[in-house]
């Protein structure tokens, strides 16, 4: 009778395991935030800071999810799919992003190259009042009022696929969404240099031309970096003629061993020269930026390494997505241009056809998990929604407490499983390099999120690194504040020495000078009361200096308090800060602090799924070796929302 | 008729029960299988020299932390400071190869370190008679302050040259790894940690020593009676623990080359977990190594077939949990047999 009961036990313990086994994915539910600010845990090689979740005041009542609210995207450009295949992949892209993201999408153009009537639509787009307005800013003096009338209608804009970002087209829209010239010419030139080339000519079909200008400096500037010579090669726009002059030039300088060209209209008087001269591939290292039939061909047979995408696809889709992260959470994109290529398209993946519907099973090993760490509720936020809008399976894997060493092994024990992507936080390089190696040598793709510095500085070679630029976040903090007046600034470094910190007080300094203006960096301590008289003391001695910059609450809640014991008004000085706390979104909302910088971690999950996805579905490469997840500004624009999104996507 | 099939069959049953309570590890070996069956079945990346070689690399060191606490609870005692003083002997290792000791020397160094926080377990345990439970716990939390101490609360990065050490405390089967495609990642953690098994196995099975440890676990005063040394059997048996343990230690550190504050805690519980699982009595007196090293592969196997399974990490500790219980209840269920 009681072995009976007990082999029962048996049988229940087993079925538990099966129904367990079978139920669906916990969702974590993260809970209020305690006001303690979560901070980082130490990493050996670098200790990233992180920003404090800043506390949500009250209770939010039980309201629909940001993304279940319905947004009317519209999208204007100078042509259309219609009477251009081009812009077939955009619109692609854009539709299959708002599919995706509950967004409906329409898509205006003129019936021929107008700029006029482009300039008309954007006009009536606006008429219809929409959530968010992409734009090819195929003319921006033409288009900047229009633009603006958006702008000042509260509308939020981004460019695409044409424009210069908002800084050179002088519209302040969010940022320009296409290819980044001159990362083309240097990122191809670092590839050229890595196959061995030893002296590099870029080859110009049209100088003078700013974009192509702009690709042949960074293709020079890779080459310098390394220490070896490059130089410019101009051609004409006649094939026989540029076949002649690539020729002469060869038998002058035959210790020119990498070519890289613009265009067709470059590769194919390259490729005639080629063949001219019975060259073989191996005898020379050869890069396009565009893509043709002919190129295609000589990828396939080994002529050309690589050649240069803008990706389109990325620019429709990259248009939406921006557009429906800024309205629904108040996420910003880090920088005025927001780079879709150069995507490399090499022989791994030449030719290969999208697979839209491709089902997907990604992985992400991080050194903490939102069941300890709060901070990383929202970065597992980011994941799961964009793992919903996409259709992808996922798994979060994590330690149960800080352990780096059951992180490696995590990463290990997701390779065994084959993911399609796997997404790893790159806290220790030197101890995860062996796992990510496996990896990549089992060929899966693997992109760093929230914690690493980019292949390179890793000495890994990962696709991307989805995370905070320290640097820029200084250096646009610095421009916004010069754009508000700053006259003299100072970057308060509560940590001198920390290679991230430091990062931000040089871009901070870099940005005073190029405006003609000075900066300097004050250290001050962790102790508030002696940061305060340090503060004070700086201040009394220069005070010429208006722009303060603290590099997270450790600064700021001593430079609040300096300010409050001098009597300063907001106004009276210009104070910008690093992270969110809840004094400094009470700072921002009172209008002491013109910006708070944050990381915004949804984006480091949210674009992690994003960015395997599209490399698995679309053959989309990630344009640079760091995909910038900040500085998300934080001002008075979107104070209100993040504060009510904190804890859950901010 | 089918009374006496059933008495048959009952009777069958009884006797297959009866053998399997001969063998402690047979429920361990029984759910060992089956967990092994099902993922093989369940998931086409499980049966993968990738899969298989992480299950072996990363159980071999919690593998031979568990082999010392096996020896340990079946002489009745317990042992929680193990993960401690696994950072302390990897902190140890650490700083002094940092500092320029030579590497053997420190190798010597951060084992002799371990044995001597062995030892101080076993005489607080032999002399203070305080149940090993409660010692260890306080030296768990002493050990655990001695290498955040040393340490300075930081990571130690070894920051030298490869070291040849490195390589025979752990180095990576290349030549093994390389037969797979993409390559598999066995290391010499495996080898370590089956021939200490195999040794304490020996030394269980045919020594007088093995001899003792059971008659100090299974019944103390009688062991007192017939004359066995039971004091020097606890002595040794906590210094061994607390020798595997640091040794585990710098083993990992000669693969990670880098340790961290909180390295090892909670390993003390899964060791514990994989000597229960393994059939080894709390009690004492009864169990085997072969059960602990089946108990430790069968937890690391559930670890690395729920990742394949892309079950949450969330419920992890669940699985572990049921399987514990399980165990233990089957054992339960057998070992009335044995007696």
């Amino acid at each position: 009778m009681k072995s009976r009961f007990i082999l029962a036990v048996f049988v229940l313990s087993l079925l538990a395991i099966i129904a367990v086994a079978c139920a669906p994915a916990a969702t974590p539910t993260p809970t209020p935030v305690p006001a303690k600010p979560t901070e980082a845990k130490p990493t050996p090689t670098q200790a990233k800071e992180m920003a404090p979740t800043p506390t949500p005041k009250e209770e939010k009542p039980a309201a629909a999810a940001p993304e279940e609210k319905r947004l009317k995207i519209i999208m204007v450009q100078h042509a259309l799919c219609a009477w251009d295949s081009f812009w077939c992949t955009v619109e692609q892209g854009a539709k299959d992003a708002a599919a995706a993201m509950n967004v409906d999408l329409t898509i205006l153009g003129p019936d021929k190259f107008d700029l006029e009537k482009t300039a008309a639509l954007i006009d009536q787009a606006v008429a219809a009042n929409p959530d968010g307005l992409a734009v090819t800013v195929t003319d921006p003096k033409l288009f900047k009022d229009p633009i603006m009338r958006a702008l000042d209608a509260g509308i939020p804009v981004v460019g695409y696929n044409a424009g210069s970002g908002p800084e050179k087209d002088g519209i302040p829209y969010l940022t320009y969404i296409g290819q980044d010239e001159y990362q083309g010419g240097y990122q191809g030139g670092k590839r050229l240099i890595a196959a061995g080339a030893k002296k590099g000519v870029c080859i110009n079909h049209q100088v003078g031309h700013a974009g192509l200008d702009a690709r042949c400096n960074g293709f020079i500037d890779a080459f310098k970096e390394a220490g070896l010579e490059a130089e410019v090669l101009a051609i004409t726009n006649d094939p026989a003629e540029s076949q002649t002059i690539i020729d002469d030039y060869y038998t002058a300088h035959p210790d020119v061993d990498a070519f890289l060209t613009l265009g067709p209209n470059g590769a194919n008087p390259f490729y005639a020269f080629v063949e001219a001269r019975g060259l073989k591939p191996g005898d020379i290292l050869h890069g396009t930026f565009d893509l043709s039939p002919e190129i295609e061909a000589h990828i396939k047979d080994g002529l050309t390494l690589f050649g240069i995408d803008q990706q389109p696809y990325l620019q429709g889709f990259g248009s939406v997505m921006w557009l429906t992260l800024v309205k629904r959470y108040g996420i910003m994109p880090a920088l005025p241009v927001t780079p879709t290529g150069p995507g490399f398209v090499t022989k791994e993946n030449v030719g290969v056809k999208p697979q839209p519907d491709k089902p997907l099973k990604l992985m992400f090993v991080q050194h903490a998990l939102c069941a300890w760490d709060s901070f990383w509720c929202v970065v597992e936020k980011g994941i799961d929604v964009a793992a919903k809008q996409l259709n992808v399976d996922y798994t979060v894997l994590g330690p149960d407490k800080f352990d780096l060493e059951k992180t490696a092994a995590l990463i290990d024990q997701a390779v065994a499983a084959k993911p399609d992507g796997l997404a790893v936080t790159v806290t220790d390089p030197k101890l995860f390099k062996d796992p990510i190696m496996r990896a990549i040598e089992a060929g899966i793709p693997v992109v760093g999120y929230n914690a690493g510095s980019g292949p390179e500085k890793d000495g890994i070679p990962y696709l991307t690194y989805i995370g905070m630029d320290e640097y820029q976040g200084g250096y646009q903090g610095g421009k916004r504040m010069i754009a508000a007046g700053a006259k003299k600034g100072v970057c308060i470094n509560h940590q001198v020495g920390h290679a991230g910190l430091d990062a931000r007080c040089n871009g901070f300094i870099d940005a005073f000078k190029e405006a003609g203006l000075e900066a300097e960096v004050l250290a001050i301590t962790n102790d508030p009361a002696e940061s305060q008289t340090i503060i004070d003391d700086y201040y009394t001695a220069h005070p010429d200096v208006n722009a303060f910059l603290t590099l997270g609450p450790n600064g700021a809640n001593p430079f609040y308090a300096f300010m409050e014991a001098r009597g300063l008004k907001a106004g009276d000085v210009i104070h910008g800060t690093f992270d969110l706390s809840p004094e400094i979104v009470a700072h921002v909302e009172d209008g002491t602090t013109l910006f708070a910088i944050d990381q915004q971690p949804f984006l480091q999950g949210y674009l992690s799924v994003v960015t395997l996805t599209l490399l698995q579905r679309q053959n989309i490469s990630p344009a640079l070796p760091v995909t910038p997840t900040g500085p998300g500004f934080v001002d008075k624009s979107n104070i209100a929302l993040v504060k009510a999104l904190a804890g859950t996507y901010r | 008729m089918a009374a006496e099939i059933a008495r048959a069959r009952s009777s069958a049953f009884h006797r297959v029960r009866q053998r399997l309570a001969e063998y402690p590890e047979a429920v361990a070996f029984i759910s060992f299988l089956l967990i092994f069956v099902f993922f093989s079945l369940a998931n086409e990346n499980f049966l993968t020299p990738i899969s298989i070689s992480n299950i072996l690399t990363f159980g071999s060191i919690t593998g031979i932390v568990v082999v010392g606490v096996a020896m340990l609870m079946i002489s009745g005692e317990f042992d929680l400071s193990v993960g401690s003083t696994f950072a302390v002997a990897s902190y140890v290792f650490a700083l002094t190869l940092n500092a320029g000791v030579p590497p053997v020397l420190s190798l010597l160094l951060a084992l002799l370190v371990s044995l001597l926080l062995g030892a101080v377990n076993g005489l607080i345990v032999v002399y203070t008679r305080i149940p090993s439970f409660i010692a260890t716990l306080g030296t768990m939390l002493a050990y655990r302050g001695i290498a955040r101490a040393i340490g300075h609360g930081k990571f130690a990065t070894y920051k030298g040259e490869h070291l040849f050490l490195f390589d025979v405390l752990n180095g990576s089967l290349d030549w093994l790894n390389h037969l797979f495609t993409p390559p598999a990642i066995f290391r010499l953690s495996i080898v370590w940690f089956f021939l200490i098994a195999l040794g304490m196995t020996y030394v269980l099975l045919r020594t007088r020593y093995g001899n003792w440890v059971f008659a100090t676990g299974g019944n103390r005063l009688g062991a007192y009676a017939q004359g066995v040394p039971v004091h020097k059997v606890l002595l040794v048996n906590f210094m061994l623990t607390g020798f595997l343990a640091g040794l585990a230690g710098v083993i990992q550190f000669a693969h990670r080359t880098s340790v961290d504050p909180l390295r090892g805690a909670g390993m003390e519980l899964i060791a514990v977990a994989a000597c229960v699982i393994g059939g080894v009595l709390l009690t004492g007196g009864y169990g085997t190594i072969l059960g602990a090293v089946i108990g430790i592969l069968t937890i690391q196997m559930l670890d690395q077939g729920l990742v394949l399974m892309q079950v949450p990490i969330q419920v992890f500790q669940a699985f572990v949990g049921l399987l514990i219980i399980t165990a233990v209840v089957s054992n339960r269920y057998l070992a009335r047999f044995a007696e």
